[in-house]
Order: C-alpha cells, then sequence, then structure tokens
C-alpha cells in the first residue's frame, strides 16, 4: 500500500530531520511500507510533542524576560528622571514634581556650561587671591613692614576681607600702599622688616634735664619747634612738672 | 544733683570739639597716611594743652605752700611760670593752627586726580589730547585749562601736574582751586578721592580752630583755679 498523504509526510521530513527509514532507503520521499511509515509518523508526533513543549518553555522564558526588561526600563527612567531634576533644580531651573522632567539630551549643554563657569569662577579666584598676596608682598617690602605681623593685624581689624573684595579695582595698588601706610601710622610696630637684628636692652640716652628748654631758648622758639618740645618732654621744667 | 566740680566744668568747655575731633577721626580712613600723622599731630597737641594749665597751676599751689623757700625765691619760680606757660600756651595753638590748611592741602591732594602711578608713555598720549583740547578753546592758557579741567580725571591728572604748572606758570595755584571746586561737586572717583571727598566735607564740620581755641581756654581757665573772686561789678 502505497502512502497517499506524501504532503504530511513531507511535513514530518522536515519537522524531524533524519532518515525516517532507519537508512534502508534513498529517497526520504518514498516509504518502503505502511509499517515505516507509521512509524516514522509516531516518531514525528513525539518529536512534535517535545518541540511544543520546549517552544512553551522558550515562549515563557522569553516573557520572563520582557518583564523583566521591562521592569528595568521602568525603574531607569524612574531613577533617570530623579536624577535629571536633581541637576535641573542645580541648574537653577527647578522642575516641579508633577512636570516632565528635561531629558538628558538637553541637560548635558547646560551643564558643561555650569561646570565651565564654576571652573573660570574658581580660576578667577585664584587670580584675586595671587594678585592680593603679590601686591600685599610687594607692599610690605616697599613700607619695610614686618609681613607676618602686618597681615595678622590686617586680618584682625577686617582690612583684608575690604581688600579681597577691591582686587579688581584699578586702584587696587593704590588702595593698598594707603591702607598699610595708615597702619603703620597708627601702629608703629608692624614697621621694620623683622629680618634684622633684635635689641634686646633699653638704648642708652641722656638724661633728661640735659635737654630741658629753658626761657630763653623758648623765646627764640618756633611754634613748630615749640610743639615737638612739649611732645617731646623737654618743657617740662618750664611747666613745674617734676 | 551734684554741682559740677571745676575740672568738670573745665573739661565741658573741651567736650564738644572733641566729640567733633573724634567725628572727623572717623572719616579719616583710606585719605593716606600722611593726613592720619598730622591730624594725630594736631589731637595729641590740643589735648596737652588743658594738662598744661592744670599742671601749672598745680605748680602754683605747691609753691604758695612751700614755705621751706623763700617767698621772693618762690614769686620768682611763679613769674617764671605763668611767663613761660603764657609763651607756650601762644606758641603751641599756633603750630596747631599750621596744622589746619596742612590738613586741608593734603586732602585737597587727596582730592584731586594724581598721574604718578600712570604708566609714561599714557601720561604722553594724555598730555597729546590735553594740548588739543585747549588749543581748541578760546582765551589764555589759564582760561583754555580753567574750561577744560574737572572733565576728565586724566587730563586733570597732567594740568594738575609739573605739566600743568608749566604750562598756567604762577596762576596754578587758581587753576588748582578750580580743579578741587569741580571735583567737590563730582562723586566719582577712586577711593581715596571719594574718601577725602568726605573728610574734606568733614574738616568743615570739624571746626578744627574753633577745637583749638576751646582748648586754649581750658589750658587758661586751669591757671585761674586759686585766683580770687572778680570784684562784683556794681550796678
Amino acid at each position: 500500500m502505497n502512502f497517499r498523504r506524501r504532503n504530511l509526510y513531507e511535513l514530518i521530513q522536515r519537522e524531524v530531520p533524519g532518515d525516517p527509514g532507519g537508512g534502508q532507503s534513498s529517497d526520504p520521499l518514498e516509504p518502503t511500507t505502511f509499517e515505516a511509515a507509521i512509524d516514522a509518523l509516531s516518531r514525528s508526533r513525539s518529536a512534535l510533542a517535545q518541540s511544543k513543549s520546549a517552544l512553551e518553555r522558550s515562549n515563557s522564558e522569553l516573557d520572563k524576560a520582557r518583564k523583566e526588561a521591562a521592569g528595568y526600563r521602568v525603574g531607569a527612567r524612574g531613577q533617570g528622571a530623579v536624577a535629571a531634576r536633581r541637576i535641573s533644580g542645580l541648574l537653577g531651573e527647578p522642575v516641579a514634581d508633577d512636570a516632565e522632567p528635561p531629558s538628558f539630551d538637553d541637560l548635558v549643554p547646560k551643564l558643561e556650561s555650569a561646570v565651565k563657569g564654576d571652573t573660570i569662577k574658581k580660576l578667577q579666584g585664584e587670580v584675586r587671591t595671587e594678585r592680593l598676596g603679590r601686591v600685599l608682598a610687594e607692599s610690605f617690602h616697599a613700607l619695610n613692614l614686618k609681613p607676618k605681623l602686618a597681615r595678622g593685624v590686617l586680618i584682625s581689624e577686617g582690612h583684608m576681607e575690604r581688600l579681597q573684595a577691591d582686587v579688581d579695582k584699578p586702584d587696587f595698588d593704590e588702595i593698598v600702599s594707603t591702607t598699610l601706610e595708615e597702619l603703620a601710622e597708627n601702629m608703629p610696630e608692624v614697621r621694620g622688616s623683622g629680618s634684622g637684628p633684635t635689641r634686646t636692652s633699653a638704648p642708652m640716652r641722656p638724661p633728661a634735664n640735659d635737654m630741658q628748654v629753658t626761657q630763653e631758648e623758648l623765646a627764640a622758639m618756633s611754634p613748630e619747634e615749640v610743639q615737638k618740645a612739649l611732645h617731646s618732654g623737654k618743657l617740662n621744667t618750664l611747666l613745674g612738672r617734676s | 544733683m551734684a554741682e559740677a566740680t571745676f575740672d568738670e566744668q573745665v573739661a565741658g568747655m573741651t567736650q564738644e570739639s572733641t566729640q567733633r575731633l573724634a567725628a572727623f577721626e572717623g572719616l579719616l580712613r583710606g585719605v593716606g597716611a600722611d593726613v592720619l600723622s598730622e591730624f594725630n599731630k594736631f589731637s595729641k597737641t590740643l589735648a596737652a594743652l588743658p594738662a598744661i594749665g592744670r599742671d601749672a597751676a598745680a605748680r602754683r599751689v605747691a609753691l604758695r605752700k612751700d614755705d621751706s623757700l623763700p617767698l621772693d625765691h618762690r614769686q620768682r619760680l611763679d613769674r617764671e611760670l605763668l611767663s613761660g606757660v603764657d609763651v607756650i600756651l601762644r606758641k603751641t595753638p599756633a603750630a596747631a593752627h599750621q596744622s589746619i590748611p596742612k590738613l586741608r592741602s593734603m586732602l585737597e591732594d587727596g582730592l584731586l586726580p594724581n598721574a604718578a602711578r600712570t604708566d609714561s608713555g599714557m601720561r604722553s598720549l594724555h598730555r597729546q589730547e590735553l594740548e588739543t583740547a585747549m588749543n581748541a578753546r578760546p582765551g589764555t592758557r589759564l582760561e583754555q585749562a580753567r574750561r577744560i579741567v574737572g572733565q576728565n580725571p586724566s587730563w586733570d591728572a597732567e594740568l594738575l601736574s609739573d605739566y600743568g604748572r608749566a604750562l598756567v606758570g604762577e596762576d596754578f595755584k587758581a587753576l588748582r582751586a578750580e580743579a578741587v571746586g569741580r571735583w567737590k561737586a563730582r562723586l566719582d572717583g577712586t577711593e581715596k578721592q571719594v574718601n577725602s571727598r568726605k573728610a574734606l566735607a568733614g574738616l568743615e564740620a570739624a571746626n578744627l580752630e574753633g577745637a583749638v581755641a576751646a582748648h586754649v581756654q581750658a589750658a587758661r581757665a586751669h591757671m585761674t583755679r586759686d585766683d580770687p573772686l572778680p570784684a562784683r561789678r556794681q550796678p
């Protein structure tokens, strides 16, 4: 009996690769016997059932993978939105919770310019600090001031903050020299480079009485000389001060 | 309320002027050390004046009470003391009075633009500009300069330097006075100029001449402490 369902047989052959006839037949489309065809069909059925179960498992795994990926996508989108909101807020453009956050493509150029601006500000700050230090050092040297003491007094009296604010002014050099000159006038202790020898004993001076001004000398003195003599104590005898 | 003592009454004579001086001193920030130095000298002199009278009066009292010395000798010492104090109370205020125009001049120097820190090449350019601007105006050199002064700080700096002095010659004082008037009325300038402008306004309000007079009077008042009361004026 010839196998009449030739198309079904071809289909089975395609689904189940291999020799259905056990390698005895040279033409796979031509089963030798009906039993052989039944046997091949039963094998094909079992193979089909295995393939079906494998396909179901694969579909199940694929479904799990899809769900997992979707979960990751949703999670990533939420974290990205939080990050975008935060970055936008840091850039000075806060986003409301119910509003759509800006995309990263929009944020990147703004972030870049902000970072560059911060760098420029930082560099400007360094330049200002350097300029302040240089001008102060030059002025300390020019005015023969003790650098550490003068710097400390500038800080304690609040001059340093004012000078830091004035660094960009065109007359900054004049401001520094004026401030330091006034400081030296009000506080003579800051004068002197501090590198020279320090006197540990009182300087030798002639007795005060030897320098006292007499009536005759007073009469011949100019007002400025009298003023100086008064401040230096040379008029004490004339004034009855013991 | 207890009546004020003699010392308190004399101190009251200088209280107002001392407050004005303190207010003026507060304005002398950022005007230059030379101004500060001159003011310190001035205020130190004023502060010393009442003490001169007080110490001399105390010495006179001590001489009167000191019976260990002959009377003639004590009288001679008293006369010498009075004579010396009188000279000192004349000459010391004169020195203080001399400080006032110096202070004013220094503050005016701070108010006016200064070319000392300008690059020599820039100064040369400014002088050329100034020369061109002056030649475009009619009149004598002083008239030309007076029309220009107060318009441009760079030009003013040159006009008020030795270059300007050479341009206007003996009229330089008049030009400087004109520049001071113009720069007093302005609001801009460097920090030193702005501070000097405030200090100049404060100088007028401080009335330093009055402060000198008050302190001299306080010194003389101390000297009259033990003087006999003046005779009652007859009606």
